[in-house]
């Protein structure tokens, strides 16, 4: 897949996963590998960006002995997801246009 | 490789990022890997499973603001030249070439960045000249019926719902092509910051 495509992608799942409860790294990366790829290296700038972008805030706590950080979505990041939702609608109508033919 | 060593290596790697975001990156996966040997990972395993560490220091480094990539390219040729006094005087004797070069190339990048945003600005200024001139004739319409009589006045409120007409066609392919461009000129930097950025790693 297209490396920026998958980032959007996955800039989305996070998002997704963080609407049903705050969540931390390594949680994220769990519930988002069965939907698609993903690995530290990729989830981190994503969520730095979501941060720098203001659709998630980040508050540690404790478990175990040591901090956690965990990642709570904010109002922006709820519309970015209905914005991407909108967005898809039209990419899947291009989709279908595209499905249509047979390449063989 | 151990969480220690994975940890001291990738510090190493982006020794030369700010210093709070060297200790933010190092205990974003220091917690990754604590958190997969609680979930019954070996820690060589919870290491690996991090994926290569000269990939995750890419994916780092192209986040960071172009001013310190630069200084970083700056730094890393410095270090490569073994002799550092010839590379000095190799610096200063080269200010006749290397200054204009480094100068056309900063004015070349920011001239195009600003001529985009020109044509920013000038859609927009287009656009919403078509509204005030709307505006305008609708009150030189009101006026010049009392004044200069009914037909002048009825020419300028047609001419102001023209106008308008123009202005309410044009005003979302406005919005759409300046979404476009703001979005160019994003690209546009990105490419600017990935020449330095090296290449050995694949993205």
């Amino acid at each position: 897949m297209d490396i920026q495509l998958k980032r959007g992608l996955i800039e989305i799942c996070v998002l997704k996963v963080l609407t049903s409860g705050d969540s931390y790294g390594y949680q994220l990366i769990k519930d988002i590998s069965p939907h698609i790829e993903i690995s530290e290296s990729t989830l981190y700038p994503i969520l730095k960006r979501l941060e720098s972008a203001d659709m998630l805030s980040v508050y540690s706590s404790e478990h175990a002995g040591r901090l956690r950080k965990y990642y709570r979505i904010t109002d922006s990041g709820k519309d970015r997801i209905l914005e991407f939702i909108k967005e898809w609608q039209e990419v899947m109508k291009v989709y279908q246009f595209i499905k249509e033919e047979k390449y063989e | 490789m151990n969480k220690a060593e994975f940890l001291k290596e990738l510090k190493n790697k982006i020794s030369d990022m700010p210093y709070s975001e060297v200790e933010k990156t190092l205990s974003f996966y220091a917690e990754s890997i604590d958190d997969r040997i609680e979930d019954g990972m070996g820690e060589d395993e919870a290491v690996f499973c991090l994926g290569d560490i000269d990939a995750i220091a890419k994916e780092i480094r192209v986040d960071l603001p172009i001013t310190t990539l630069i200084g970083k390219k700056v730094k890393q040729s410095r270090d490569r030249a073994s002799n550092k006094t010839l590379w000095i005087v190799l610096a200063i004797c080269g200010i006749p070439f290397w200054l204009p070069i480094a100068a056309a190339f900063t004015v070349t990048v920011l001239a195009v960045y600003f001529s985009i945003w020109a044509v920013i600005i000038s859609i927009y200024a287009v656009v919403f000249a078509f509204a005030f001139a709307a505006i305008g004739s609708v009150l030189a319409g009101i006026i010049c019926m009392f004044t200069a009589g009914f037909y002048q006045g009825a020419l300028f409120i047609g001419a102001s719902l023209c106008l308008a007409g123009l202005f309410i066609m044009t005003v979302r392919p406005m919005f759409w092509l300046c979404k476009k461009m703001v979005r160019l000129t994003g690209t546009f930097f990105k490419w600017v910051k990935s020449l330095f950025v090296s290449k050995e790693v694949k993205a």
